[in-house]
């Protein structure tokens, strides 16, 4: 099964994701990229307008998921829809900061995983807009894989 | 079951005045959230369960995002109400600890604290459960960086503005 193939099944099995509208791409380089469209929808503060802060932290939890989910399945070996379904990771704790406003436009995030172990994994996810240079969302998350 | 009332459990020790409002925030709406109470620097919410907002649909329990944007919101509710509407608020952090995973099928409540306040930051702490407030399934702090643009807008409105004008 290829990357692409187990994080659009994680994707699938995760309804919430599809109703915030992520989206990820595989880069020429294997980078994975993740999307979320400008949607009003999505937004706390209307006047400015500002994206919400739980969006913004919904979509970097999910990249965190789909790149930790990816890198588990690629220690283990996992060749299976079912199992990579049963491999989503569960967050322990998430630390998010907000950086800048968010504003009307689709936002971008990566996810760099620090430490994959046998207990628990480490992940560093960011957030952008129309420019990669100024992050506009951190967030740090601890997970644990389900029990199997 | 998920076309159940909200009914929000009884803090103990406590005292909470009743509302019942959605929110106006659109992502609020968009998670179905509902502003069931408040009371000293202190706001309540609920969400009903519903299977959009599930993270992994083998398990049918509510995404952990969902649960961050619900003590977002809730604790920016609860600066807006220990400021007395005078400021807009940003969130500047936070962080969640699940401690818990929410029960499937379940609707969620949340309530949040402003435990600190000063001229220019809101410090907050939340916790969301399923009925049981003494077992949370994840608890919140982080910090909100008051009037952070020149209006105000008015998250909270009439029911919690209507017992300080009286």
């Amino acid at each position: 099964m290829g990357d692409l193939d187990l994080i659009d099944n994680v994707l699938a099995a995760m309804p919430y994701a599809s109703k915030l509208g992520v989206t990820a791409q595989l880069d020429d380089d294997g980078r994975l990229v993740c999307s979320m469209p400008f949607d009003e929808h999505h937004i706390g503060n209307q006047q400015l307008p500002a994206l919400h802060g739980g969006s913004l932290a919904s979509f970097l939890e999910i990249t965190a998921i789909l790149q930790l989910a990816r890198e588990q399945a690629a220690i283990q070996q996992v060749d299976s829809i079912e199992a990579g379904r049963a491999a989503i990771p569960l967050p322990v704790n998430v630390t998010v900061q907000y950086l800048r406003s968010a504003r009307a436009l689709a936002c971008h995030a990566e996810a760099r995983v620090l430490k994959v172990g046998r207990r628990t994994s480490t992940v560093f996810c960011q957030l952008w807009q129309d420019d990669e240079t100024k992050p506009v969302t951190s967030m740090t998350g601890v997970f644990i894989q389900p029990k199997s | 079951m998920s076309d159940s009332d909200l009914v929000f459990p009884t803090l103990p020790d406590i005292d909470i005045t009743p509302v019942l409002r959605d929110s106006r925030s659109p992502m609020g709406q968009n998670i179905g959230l509902v502003y069931m109470g408040f009371g000293d620097k202190r706001i309540c919410t609920g969400l009903k369960w519903h299977e959009s907002l599930v993270g992994n649909a083998e398990t049918d329990v509510l995404h952990g995002g969902v649960v961050t944007a619900m003590i977002d919101e809730t604790a920016g509710g609860a600066s807006v109400l220990a400021t007395e509407h005078k400021f807009s608020v940003a969130t500047i952090d936070l962080r969640v600890d699940y401690m818990r995973p929410a029960a499937p099928r379940q609707n969620l409540y949340c309530t949040a604290h402003i435990y600190r306040l000063t001229e220019r930051i809101a410090f907050f702490n939340a916790e969301a459960f399923n009925d049981d407030p003494s077992k949370p399934i994840a608890v919140g702090t982080g910090t909100f960086m008051l009037a952070a643009n020149d209006s105000v807008p008015d998250i909270l409105g009439s029911p919690f503005k209507a017992q300080e004008d009286g």
